[in-house]
Parts: C-alpha cells; structure tokens; sequence
C-alpha cells in the first residue's frame, strides 16, 4: 500500500513539475494529474511486489553461496 | 563453414527481426509519401518518431515475453541470457525517451528527413547484436554496423561546414580504431585459431594453468592490447579521446545524445562481455591497461573541462571524466565491479537525459523564423530569472554528476569507491577521491553562472514543449528521491549482475 501512494505520489509530482518546467498553471488539464498519479500508484504497487521478491532471491541466493560444498 | 539455422534461434531472434522488418515496411512508406505529388511531398519527421515509439512498445513487450533461458545461436555467434533481456529492455525504455526529446527539434533544427529515425531503429538493432555478440568476428561486424550509422548521423546536415568535418573527423578516427580492433582480432586469430568466446575462455583457462603471464605467447598479447586500445577509442577514454570533442561540436545536440548515452553504455557491455568473461584469465595485463586509461581520463577529463566555454565541449570532457570513473568499476571487476558499473551507468543514463532534455529545450528565440541553440555557459545567465524551474532542476542534475549526497550521483560514485576498495586499489581511489572533488568546481561553477553572475544581454528562450518537460521532470525527481528507497534498484542490479 505504501509503495502504491508513493508511485501516485511521484506520478502526481512528475505532472506538476512538468506543467512548471512548461510555465503553465500546475493544475492545466487536471486529467493527466489523475492519470500520472493512477499510473504511478499502479507502477509503485507493481514495484513494490517484485522489491520483495527481489530481495527473496537475493537472500536464497546468498544462502546457497554459504552452504559448504556448494 | 556451412551455417546451420534452427527454428529456435529465429525464436530467439524475434525482436532483431523485427527491426530490421520494421526498417523496410517504414522505408518504403517514407519514400512513397514523402515524393508524392498527391499529398504534396510531407514531411513526415514528426510521423516518423511515433511511429519509433509505436515500434520500441511492441519490441518491449515482445522482450519481456520472451523466456527466461540461456542459449546461444546462429552457430554461436550471439547469445541469450536473462540480464540480456532487462538490459535490452532499458535500452528501448531509453530510446523511447530519447525520441520524445528529439521530436520536436527535429523541426526547430531544420532536420526534416524521415530517414533521422530509420538510422536511429538501425542503431538500436545493431546496439542488440553488439550486447548479445558472443564471437570476435560478430563483434567487428555488429560494432561497424554502429559506427557506420554513426558517421551518417554525424554529417546528417550535409550543409553545414562544421557537421560535415565533424562528420569527416570522426569517420576517419573511427576507421582507424576498427583498423585496430580487426588487427587485434586477426592476432588472436592467427596465434590460436580460435574466435569464439567459450573457446578462448577454455582455452586461456587451460593454459594459465601451465604457464605464467610472462610465458603467453607476444602476439596474444599484442591482440589484446590492440583490442583494448580500440574500445578505448571508441570509449574516447584519454589518452585517445581527441576526437570526441572536436565531433561533439561540430553535432548537432540531439545527435551527441545519441553518442553520449547509447555509444558508451554500448561498448562497455562489450568490453565486459569479452574482458569479463573469455578474457578473464588475463585480467593483470587489461587491468592494467584500463587502470592507466581511467587514471588518464580523470585526470585530462577533469583540468581541460576547466579551459572550456562552449557547453558541447564541456559535455565532451564532462563524460571523458565519467569514463574515467566507470573504468575503474570495470578494473576491480573480480569483485562487485560489474554491479557497481550497471549502477553507474543507470544513473548516467538518467542524468544525461536530464541534461539534454533541459540543453535542447534551451533554444535562443529571436523571431519564429530564427532561433538557434545556446553555445556558451556563458549563456545561461539569465536563466535563474526567466525560467528558475529550468535552472533548478540544472542544479539537482549538476549536483547529482558531481556526486553531492544526497542526489543519486553520489551512491554511484559511493559504490564505485566501496568496489575499489575491496580490490585493494588504494591510491586509485585517493587519487579519484580528489578527482571528484576538484570536477565539482567546474559544475558548480555553471551554477554560479545560472544563479550569481550578472547577465549583460538578455536573451528570450523558446518555451519548452510537454515530452521534454516530461522527460525532465521524471529525470531530476528520480535522481533527487533515488535516496528514499534505493533497495529497488540496487537489488534489481545485483540480480541483472550476480545471479543472472
């Protein structure tokens, strides 16, 4: 859930500040605000289940290399 | 030799042939459309870089779908593994930026021929073969198909006299190089008989364990040199790195991107393709070579950038320095080099496209017919007050490459260091330490410029369009909350590096 709020978070920021760098109102089109931050929350939440399975295989990994023999 | 294809190395091939489909299919419309009375001869640029963004979508997803395995083919020419497939898929993520920066100047720089996109889906085809290369001979033959598209986008303004020698220059050093990769090639070649990369690494593992580094025949060793000497050029890592100024000037910006980010990134997963893998058994003669060349381009990279005025010139040094920091990733490589040099070039990655976004939205506006790029850093005077947004996120990218905590820059850095030190490389990473610390004067000198000089003409910058801003924006927040949660990342790069 934290990984989805921060992913809208950033969508929602990335929007604001490209309607900053264009020196047009923040709010212009307030529709794509909505879709960046859906986006966003949709990428962080994806990210955030393969964070944890990264550092599942990392940990299996590095407990394979500690085995003796392996 | 008969060459036998299987169906399964088609499969495999999948994405590469359909670039190469894509090129006819886009070819022939371009040219049927473009000398067409009945539509009255469009320009069809912009139409072109959609449709690169289509083609790179479908590429990606074809990518992503393909099987995790490893295998190699067409009679082991290429190869195919998991870190492959992520690595392929950031370079398309990267070309999809980069078309999006590019779009619109396409127009502003008078660079109306469709054929622009048709060379850069070329180059990303051939930057797929030189990354999946797995034999000496498919490494000269997919890195000339590179240069050769390189040299065309070099002179791809054939009326102006500065492109057309920059062009000249960069053709003519760049076949000197590949003299010497095909020199060093034909070398290895002739004292063993051997090109392909399984055999070399068996056959240098079998015979270090008989003899010493001293009793290896010299023309080995000579091959190696002059293959190193060749990414080195390539690299424009100093002391062979005289062209790439004199080039990056003489470019257009939106092509020097194209040199800067997917050129380097390109050449050294090649060089730790082949140094890291079937070379390694020879690991103190190209440390040693890389060690020198890193020393090199820190040094040169870091004191001729002080001299500069013309920002291309500064970018040039400014990633001459750069390479010098990634080669020492890549000379500790026994260790966490290859993860620590994924890590570096991520963020390098990201910064340049920060950079160049905000270089090419930076256009001098005179009158709607004329405006032209800004050329001096003198230049950027007065943009803290007509554009502070602009100028600010300068400073984050600016911060981040000179490695100021806590911007992405400095982790990448951080663990560069981290990696010599666990190679015992002592006085390297004293010496880098310096290094880094004397190039953040001349970064934060251009911040000086941005935000204290006073600016004795005032000059009016045309507005910057939505896919630049975009790209900006996306560029400089990650590199500015990078520190909130760099587990992702940096657990993604150990398993594209380590496990895979």
């Amino acid at each position: 859930m934290v990984s989805a709020w921060s992913g809208a978070l950033f969508g929602l920021a990335v929007q604001l500040m490209s309607n900053a760098l264009q020196k047009l109102p923040l709010m212009r089109r307030p529709w794509e605000h909505v879709l960046f931050a859906a986006g966003g929350a949709f990428v962080g939440h994806k990210l955030g289940d393969l964070e944890v399975e990264l550092t599942q295989r990392i940990e299996a990994h590095r407990a394979n290399q500690k085995r003796p023999g392996s | 030799m008969v060459i036998i294809i299987n169906i399964s190395d088609i499969y495999i091939f999948i994405p590469e042939l359909y670039l190469t489909l894509t090129v006819f299919i886009l070819l022939i419309y371009g040219i049927f459309y473009s000398t067409n009375k009945y539509y009255g001869y469009p320009i069809l640029s912009k139409n072109f870089g959609y449709l690169v963004v289509i083609t790179f979508t479908y590429i990606l997803f074809l990518i992503i779908n393909t099987p995790d395995f490893l295998s190699t083919y067409f009679p082991s020419f290429f190869f195919f593994n998991n870190s492959l497939k992520w690595i392929k898929t950031i370079f398309l993520l990267v070309g999809i930026c980069y078309v999006f920066l590019v779009i619109s100047n396409i127009s502003l720089e008078k660079l109306n021929v469709f054929e622009f996109f048709l060379l850069f889906i070329l180059s990303i085809l051939s930057i797929f073969l030189i990354i999946s290369t797995f034999d000496l001979l498919s490494i000269y033959i997919s890195l000339e198909m590179l240069n050769l598209i390189f040299y065309v986008l070099a002179t791809i303004r054939r009326t102006s006299e500065f492109s057309t020698e920059a062009g000249l220059k960069y053709f003519i050093l760049g076949v000197f190089s590949t003299g010497l990769l095909l020199f060093g090639i034909a070398l290895i070649y002739g004292c063993i008989g051997i090109t392909n990369f399984i055999d070399l690494s068996l056959f240098f593992q079998s015979i270090m364990k008989e003899k010493s580094i001293l009793e290896i025949p010299t023309d080995l060793l000579l091959g190696l040199v002059f293959i190193s000497t060749a990414f080195f050029f390539k690299l424009s890592a100093a002391p062979f790195h005289m062209w790439s100024p004199d080039v990056y000037e003489g470019t257009l910006t939106s092509i020097i991107t194209l040199f800067i980010i997917f050129t380097k990134i390109t050449i050294f997963f090649l060089f730790i393709n082949l140094f890291g893998t079937s070379l390694f058994e020879l690991f103190n003669v190209w440390q040693k070579l890389t060690l020198i060349c890193a020393f090199f381009s820190l040094f040169l990279g870091t004191f001729i950038a002080f001299a500069q005025t013309k920002f291309k010139r500064f970018l040039a040094y400014s990633s001459i320095n750069h390479v010098g920091f990634i080669m020492i990733a890549v000379s500790s490589i026994n260790y966490n080099g290859f993860y620590s040099l994924i890590f570096y070039m991520m963020i390098y990655i990201l910064i340049n496209l920060g950079i160049f976004a905000s270089l090419l939205s930076l256009r001098n506006f005179r009158n709607y017919k004329f405006n032209h790029q800004i050329r001096y850093i003198s230049e950027f005077t007065i943009l803290s007050k007509t554009h502070p947004i602009i100028a600010f996120s300068i400073l984050i990218i600016l911060f981040s490459i000179s490695g100021i905590p806590p911007i992405a820059g400095f982790f990448t850095k951080l663990i560069v260091f981290l990696t010599c030190l666990k190679s015992s490389l002592y006085s390297l990473v004293i010496f880098a330490i310096t290094i880094s610390c004397l190039a953040t004067f001349y970064y934060i000198r251009i911040i000086k410029i941005i935000y204290f000089d006073n600016c004795n003409v005032w000059l009016i910058y045309v507005p910057m369009d939505k896919s630049k801003a975009f790209v900006l924006s996306f560029s400089v927040l990650l590199l500015t909350f990078f520190c909130l949660n760099p587990n992702l990342i940096i657990n993604s790069i150990y398993i594209i590096s380590t496990i895979n």
